[in-house]
């Protein structure tokens, strides 16, 4: 993505601005999906510019399809018991007028301009983003390593990694160490999120036996994401002690 | 409400060859700029909103306000239009804060105090200027506190 000392936005601007048209038709999960990840993607592209504003725009673009990429994840899960699944499609279904009004908000087309407006970001400033990012990564971890069962802490942790990742990728650097660990985060994360669902289904006796069950799932995964992250914090660790040094 | 409605900062020349939208604030613009900043400071101003145009002067110059932001940051093409209700709809703080260009800018301030868009001309900003206004945001709802030149805050 670097192209001559200067990294533009181009390729997940363009990225965006196909996937937010498949988005407003509802045709295909990948639409909503793809919105978030170029979304993200370009949030750490502006970090690494040292940006504050569009940001909170970015945040609330994919604040608007969060509901949207949850249901489709889940929908398309063949393990729920049936009435719950037909439970979350018609609630998809009932999502996508809302998601299409926000969508065509002019706010979406002035994030595009405004994206499409600024200038490249020097791989200089970008790499010294990239070490902030490193060290707020071990910041995060240390405070999982106390805090086994802490949610938010593992959540905290998880959005700093998937940024080191983007920020990685953003500079040409090889993120694949990373990717284990957001596997292992992430399906904690699909977990919690089916979670949040149950808790909104209006049938909650049937959901009452599965739901406990989930609880026990969701406790197991957690002391195993904790002890992923300890087994690779040293590799991350060394990563960040390679870039302080370079 | 305060409104704070701030004219970009100093720009690079208009080009025909070159996109409008894409204009960076020239190095003398973006620290006379940051000198407004630090003026605006010093007098206690703060925001908790903060809108913008996308077009890049204004995007650079809403970026030295952060500072003064308590708030989020959104971006707003009715900035680079006439003033319409679904602009003064988006006004949700308490000390809100917009960065744009003339002569919308002009319009806007006399729409919300004269209640007619068409007297922009007593109501001129300059670049990195800045008009203070106090009230409701719509038509006529709005008192004009200040207009003060990015001169007079930059000698705070």
């Amino acid at each position: 993505m670097c192209e001559g000392g200067v990294i533009p936005a181009g390729r997940w601007l363009e990225h965006l601005r196909a996937y937010l048209a498949i988005a407003r038709r509802g045709e295909e999960p990948s639409g909503v999906h793809q919105v978030r990840v170029a979304s993200r993607r370009l949030d750490v592209w502006l970090r690494l510019g040292d940006w504050h504003v569009l940001r909170d725009d970015l945040r609330w673009l994919r604040s608007t399809c969060a509901s949207a990429r949850d249901l489709d994840v889940l929908a398309a899960r063949r393990d729920l018991p049936a009435d719950f699944h037909d439970w979350l499609v018609q609630r998809r279904r009932s999502e996508q007028g809302g998601l299409r009004e926000a969508l065509d908000h002019e706010r979406v087309e002035a994030i595009l301009d405004a994206l499409a407006a600024m200038p490249p970001v020097s791989v200089a400033r970008a790499r010294a983003a990239v070490k902030k990012i490193m060290a707020a990564v071990l910041d995060r971890g240390s405070q999982v390593d106390h805090a086994s069962a802490d949610t938010e802490a593992l959540h905290r942790l998880r959005r700093a990694l998937r940024r080191l990742r983007f920020g990685l990728e953003w500079v040409g650097e090889p993120a694949d160490a990373l990717i284990k660990l957001q596997d292992a985060f992430g399906d904690l994360n699909d977990r919690a999120v089916l979670m949040r669902w149950i808790e909104q289904y209006p049938e909650q006796d049937d959901a009452a036996a599965w739901r406990a069950e989930l609880h026990e799932e969701l406790d197991r995964k957690r002391i195993a994401v904790v002890q992923t992250w300890r087994e690779s914090e040293p590799e991350v660790d060394a990563m960040a002690r390679s870039w302080s040094s370079s | 409400m305060e409104l704070f409605v701030i004219r970009h900062a100093t720009a690079v020349p208009a080009r025909e060859d070159y996109p409008d939208a894409e204009r960076a604030l020239t190095p003398r613009g973006a620290r006379r700029f940051e000198r407004v900043v630090r003026g605006l400071d010093r007098l206690g101003i703060r925001f908790d909103q903060l809108l913008h145009s996308p077009k890049l002067r204004a995007i650079e110059t809403a970026e030295r306000l952060v500072p003064l932001l308590d708030g989020p940051t959104e971006v707003a093409s009715g900035l680079v239009r006439d003033p319409d209700p679904e602009l003064l709809a988006r006004f949700v703080g308490e000390r809100v804060a917009v960065v744009g260009h003339e002569p919308y800018l002009d319009r806007l301030v006399s729409w919300l105090v004269l209640g007619k868009l068409e007297r922009g001309d007593r109501f001129v900003l300059g670049k990195g200027g800045l008009a203070w206004l106090e009230g409701e945001p719509k038509p006529g709802g709005m008192t004009l506190l200040a207009l003060l030149p990015a001169a007079v805050v930059r000698k705070r």
